[in-house]
């Protein structure tokens, strides 16, 4: 524990504080108590799984190192976990709060659909309170309505009654009276004064009315009326056999049509057959036909003189074949002649349009003849008043365009002034580069260069890399069978720890450092870098494009396998990370710092080498492709774009080619000037 | 176009008799029988008291004239000037006398329609017929005057009875299924008799003479219903003119209706003619040409022109306070060649409809300046006379329409007219003065006559 306090309070120290970390280191062990701390610090590691570092009661200085370097390498393994995991927990922090505000969002619209709810409510309410009114207007209408009709009827039942009452009284009224009159009449005998009596119109006698008479009379309405039926039933009569003549006729005249089609039709299949045309036709027209044959069978005369009822259905079907058969017969006629039609106007207007055509041609060649003739003729001043306002407004639009041109040549100047600089800048930082890759070469090679063999005495590194898995295998037997205190947490940790390094790989750490500060002149930054105090940090490869804005793909694919590999190299990550977790308290800061020094070793010239191929052929390709866009965008777009940082080859193409842009519009400039002039 | 000199007349009594040899024209309780053709006096009778009805017999031999006031006829010989009698209805008052169709019998309907007495100038017998209805609509003679329909009501129930004219006979009795039968009409050739109720209720019936109901017809319900009834002379169509402005045409064989013709006050159809009359008032007259000028001062010129839809015919809604609301349509009749129907809404006065019952469409509508008094068919073609109450004749014919000024006076305005029975002549009547138009032969018609 205490060793993890150790390696987490190493990282605390700030470079003011160097001071004190020394004397705190000191205070731990002194000249006396080193034999008690060795053994403490082996009892310790061993704790963790690591081999004891003393051999025989003494220090075994070659193991203490290696110890001390996988302690390192699993601290360090340990805090990137570490800041994988804050880099998640922010990442899901920043989440939850897209979520919060999401989840607010959300409430606010519920709220607002809520209220509007509310509002459809009181509106659906009043609807329904009018429909409700409505309903119960509609209800008392009809009330209304039927008391009324009911109403009526009884009034008018009511009428009825009393008219009857009335009419009765009448009656026995009139019946009296008559009575009356009568009486009167028998008094003064007849009203009628009369010279002397007429003869019948008819000029016969009048016959005395007896019951024979009577008898007579009635027969005669009797007859009468039987005459008139048969004089109706004759009518009737007469109109039937009309219609079925009618009927009859017509049907003669249907058959008569479809026949003579019939035989056109043959007529003209004959004509087919002799020239040997499609069969096609033969085939479609025998089948109509036939139809036409069918169709064409007249019903017998005497069907017409059948009771109706019997005859009705075969005669109905009969002649709505008939009439099938004519209409097809037309339709088909129609089309045809419809057609012929058509061919005839499509034909004619094809004709007028080339009619029409050529009058346009002829006017405008003598349009042209005119207008060509007087340029020829004479340039003198009418002419010239004619062009006069396109003149004066070519110069302005001239004048216009001249102006652009300065100011580009302005923003040119600047423009390659800054590239110059910026280019030197490259330059020198190039060379500072790779000076210091140079010298960090000879520092990192501790194999082959004669500095590390110094500190690497015992070079068997396959040794070490077995011996350092199978401790691991041995720790996670430890875990599992001593259920050590932290171990849980421990397994948490680890899993917690193997999750976000593999998952939040593609995940990138946040960078706040600016591109000017990676420059190798300001670079010691980290004074415990274990590698080398003394030398300056080494930005790692991402770090570099991001801070040069380029893309970084192919850079990133390695840092992944590379992370990957580093991950299989050391082992016992679950223990550093857990310290971490434990400790917890290093802030971002720092940890990117640390980061950043630990992709040191992986980086390498290549990938930038063919990173600049790469970007130099994308600008190629747009330098091609966008030869005829505006040069102030382009100036622009290489100013804004990622790519600002791109060599120096790649500047000179692009100002090549700009320059090449600007000397084709001017010579289109002068071409449309002699033009227009 | 001639027109006769005027003469007096009173209450519009001036008719043709059928035989077209004499027109009569009463003056107060002065009976003037003239020759048509001289226009000359044939005959002068003088009545008790002012004659309130005048009709020929159907020989042309009597004179029937009626006064109601004192309950007496006079029937007058055009033969035998000398020949008189006098009918008396006495205390029982006289509300209506007619002749029956053998010019032999005079019918008289008392007051209160208590009895229709049928007077025998052949053996001066009496008979009574009653519980009648009333006498104008409910009595009608079939065209050969061989039988008479009458409506009845006995014992509070509607019938209609049927009798043989020449002996009075009662041949059949039969009740009819209405609520108050209000007018009857035999079809022109004597086959069915028509029947229809109280405009209170719309409904139609058709009977055979023996009683037996062929159809019921029934527009709707409620509203008020029919107004009037007209056979076309062939007995084809019956046409039916109700309340609601429409005539609704039944055939003969099924009896259900096979049209209907509204009349509209806005007329959109296209394929109508409409024949407006316009008025033009003349210009007063300058002071020089006061005594040349011939067309009299007062009168006004007009002619008709053609109008294109829409049309709006004015109409004056009737108030519905009052009863008998002068709505739906009042006048209608065939003509003669049963080709058109000349109709007139009651609300819409001015205009005539002719519909075409070849097509059952609307063909012209004659729209007048002033509400027409009085309009009559040719008795035998298609051509139709009318007045408006103006110094005008107006005659419409499918080939047009022409409107005629009476040259006589301009204060002669014709209220009604009447066509001779040979349609070669025209009385027109105003209100205290006739006169007779005499219209040009057509060379077709002549050549028909040789």
């Amino acid at each position: 524990m205490k060793n993890g306090e150790i390696f987490t309070s190493h990282f605390r120290f700030r470079e003011s504080a160097e001071a004190g970390v020394v004397k705190r280191i000191s205070s731990f062990c002194s000249a006396e108590s080193l034999p008690h701390r060795l053994d403490f610090l082996d009892q310790e590691l061993s704790v963790y799984g690591y081999p004891s570092i003393q051999t025989d009661e003494k220090l075994n200085q070659v193991a203490l190192v290696n110890v001390t370097y996988d302690l390192l390498q699993t601290y360090r393994r340990a805090l990137e976990s570490h800041s994988d995991t804050a880099d998640g927990l922010r990442n899901s922090e920043s989440d939850a709060a897209r979520f919060q505000h999401l989840l607010s969002l959300a409430r606010e619209d519920v709220a607002t659909k809520d209220r509007e709810l509310k509002t459809k409510r009181i509106e659906e309410a009043h609807l329904n309170q009018r429909i409700e009114t409505l309903r119960k207007k509609l209800k008392s209408e009809q009330e209304k309505c039927r008391r009324l009709s009911s109403e009526m009827q009884s009034r008018d039942t009511q009428f009825k009654h009393e008219k009857k009452k009335k009419s009765q009284e009448v009656e026995r009224m009139q019946t009296k009276l008559h009575q009356l009159l009568q009486d009167k009449k028998h008094e003064r005998l007849l009203g009628i004064e009369i010279l002397n009596s007429l003869q019948r119109s008819d000029g016969k006698r009048g016959k005395w009315t007896t019951d024979k008479t009577k008898k007579n009379n009635e027969q005669e309405m009797y007859q009468l009326i039987l005459a008139n039926y048969e004089d109706s039933q004759k009518e009737l009569l007469n109109e039937n056999t009309a219609m079925r003549k009618y009927l009859k006729q017509m049907q003669d005249e249907l058959v008569c049509a479809l026949n003579e089609k019939a035989t056109q039709r043959d007529m003209k299949q004959r004509e087919s057959r002799r020239l040997s045309l499609d069969k096609i036709d033969i085939k479609s027209s025998a089948s109509v036909s036939s139809e036409e044959s069918e169709a064409s069978d007249s019903v017998l005369d005497g069907m017409f003189e059948m009771p109706y009822d019997i005859v009705k259905d075969d005669i109905e079907k009969s002649l709505k074949s008939k009439w099938r058969a004519l209409r097809r017969l037309y339709q088909h006629k129609n089309l045809h002649h419809l057609t012929e039609e058509d061919k005839g106007k499509a034909e004619n207007k094809s004709e007028k349009i080339t009619e029409y055509e050529k009058v346009i041609q002829e006017q405008q060649d003598l349009i042209d003849y005119f207008t060509a003739g007087q340029g020829e003729k004479s340039s003198s001043f009418p002419s010239d008043a004619y062009f006069l306002e396109e003149k004066s407004d070519l110069d302005q639009q001239k004048s216009i365009f001249y102006q652009q041109r300065l100011a580009f040549e302005n923003e040119r100047k600047v423009y390659t002034e800054a590239l110059l600089q910026l280019g030197q800048d490259q330059q020198n930082f190039e060379e500072e580069k790779s000076r210091w890759l140079q010298h960090h070469f000879l520092q990192l090679t501790p194999f082959r260069g004669s500095s590390s063999k110094k500190k690497w005495s015992s070079p068997n590194k396959s040794f070490r890399d077995k011996s350092l898995s199978l401790s691991w295998n041995e720790g996670l037997k430890n875990h599992s069978a001593h259920d050590v205190s932290p171990s849980l947490r421990n397994a948490r940790g680890q899993a917690d720890g193997m999750g976000t390094s593999g998952g939040s790989s593609g995940a990138q750490p946040l960078l706040t450092r600016s591109p000017n500060k990676t420059s190798p002149s300001r670079s010691p930054e980290t004074p415990h870098n274990p590698w080398n105090g003394a030398s300056p940090p080494i930005p790692s490869t991402c770090e570099l494009y991001r801070a040069l804005g380029l893309r970084y793909k192919s850079s990133d694919k390695e840092n992944n396998s590379s992370t990957s590999s580093f991950n299989l190299a050391c082992t016992p990550v679950q223990v550093t990370s857990c310290i971490d977790a434990k400790h917890g308290n290093t802030s971002m800061s720092e940890t990117n710092l640390q980061r950043s020094n630990e992709r040191i070793p992986r980086l390498s010239d290549r990938y930038y080498v063919t990173y600049r191929d790469e970007a130099l052929a994308r600008s190629l390709e747009e330098a091609e492709s966008s030869p005829a866009s505006d040069t102030t965008d382009t100036w622009h777009s290489l100013l804004d774009s990622d790519t600002f940082s791109v060599s120096k080859s790649e500047l000179d193409y692009r100002q090549r080619s700009l320059s090449d842009q600007i000397l084709v519009e001017n010579r289109l400039d002068d071409s449309h000037t002699s033009h227009s002039d | 176009m001639n027109f006769s000199e005027l003469f007096k007349q009173s209450q519009f009594h001036c008719k043709f008799s059928p035989d077209g040899q004499y027109v009569v024209t009463c003056v107060s309780y002065k009976v003037i029988v003239r020759s048509v053709d001289t226009l000359q006096i044939l005959r002068l009778y003088t009545c008790l008291d002012a004659v309130q009805n005048i009709e020929w017999s159907s020989d042309s031999a009597f004179l029937l004239c009626a006064m109601y006031k004192r309950g007496i006829c006079q029937v007058w010989s055009v033969e035998h000037p000398d020949w008189t009698c006098k009918i008396d209805e006495g205390s029982a008052g006289l509300t209506h006398a007619q002749w029956s169709p053998d010019g032999r019998h005079v019918l008289t309907t008392a007051s209160f329609n208590l009895r229709i007495t049928v007077w025998s100038l052949v053996n001066k017998s009496i008979s009574y017929i009653r519980y009648v209805k009333n006498s104008k609509d409910c009595l009608s003679f079939t065209d050969n005057g061989k039988y008479l329909a009458l409506a009845e009501s006995r014992k509070c129930r509607d019938c209609v009875s049927i009798f043989e004219v020449e002996s009075w006979q009662l041949l059949k009795l039969f009740e009819t299924d209405t609520e108050d039968l209000s007018g009857l009409k035999w079809s022109p050739d004597g086959r069915v008799i028509c029947v229809w109720d109280h405009c209170l209720w719309y409904k139609l019936l058709i009977y055979t003479m023996d009683g037996r109901c062929l159809t019921t017809y029934k527009a709707y319900d409620w509203a008020l219903g029919v107004k009037r009834v007209t056979w076309s002379p062939t007995s084809q169509f019956l046409a039916v003119g109700s309340y609601d402005q429409k005539v609704r045409i039944l055939n003969h064989i099924t009896w259900k209706s096979i049209s209907e013709f509204s009349h509209i006050s806005n007329i959109q159809s296209t394929n109508a003619v409409v024949y407006s009359e316009s008025e033009t008032k003349p210009s007063l007259p300058r002071t020089e040409n006061t005594l040349i000028a011939s067309p009299p001062i007062f009168s006004t010129q007009s002619k008709y022109e053609f109008l294109s839809p829409p049309i709006q015919i004015p109409s004056v809604q009737p108030d519905p306070e009052k009863p008998n609301p002068k709505i739906g349509v009042g006048w209608l009749e065939f003509s003669p060649d049963n080709k058109f129907l000349a109709t007139i809404d009651d609300s819409m006065k001015t205009a005539v409809h002719i519909w075409s019952m070849l097509k059952l469409s609307l063909y012209v509508v004659l729209l007048q300046a002033s509400p027409i008094k009085c309009a009559r068919w040719d008795p035998h073609t298609s051509r139709l006379a009318l007045c408006t109450g103006n110094d005008k004749l107006y005659l419409w014919s499918p080939s047009g329409s022409v409107s005629v000024q009476v040259p006589i006076s301009a204060t002669f305005h014709v209220h009604s007219l009447k066509w001779h029975p040979s349609a070669e002549s025209l009385l027109l009547m105003s209100k205290d003065q006739m006169c007779i138009c005499y219209l040009e032969k057509k060379e077709r018609d002549k050549e028909i006559d040789n």
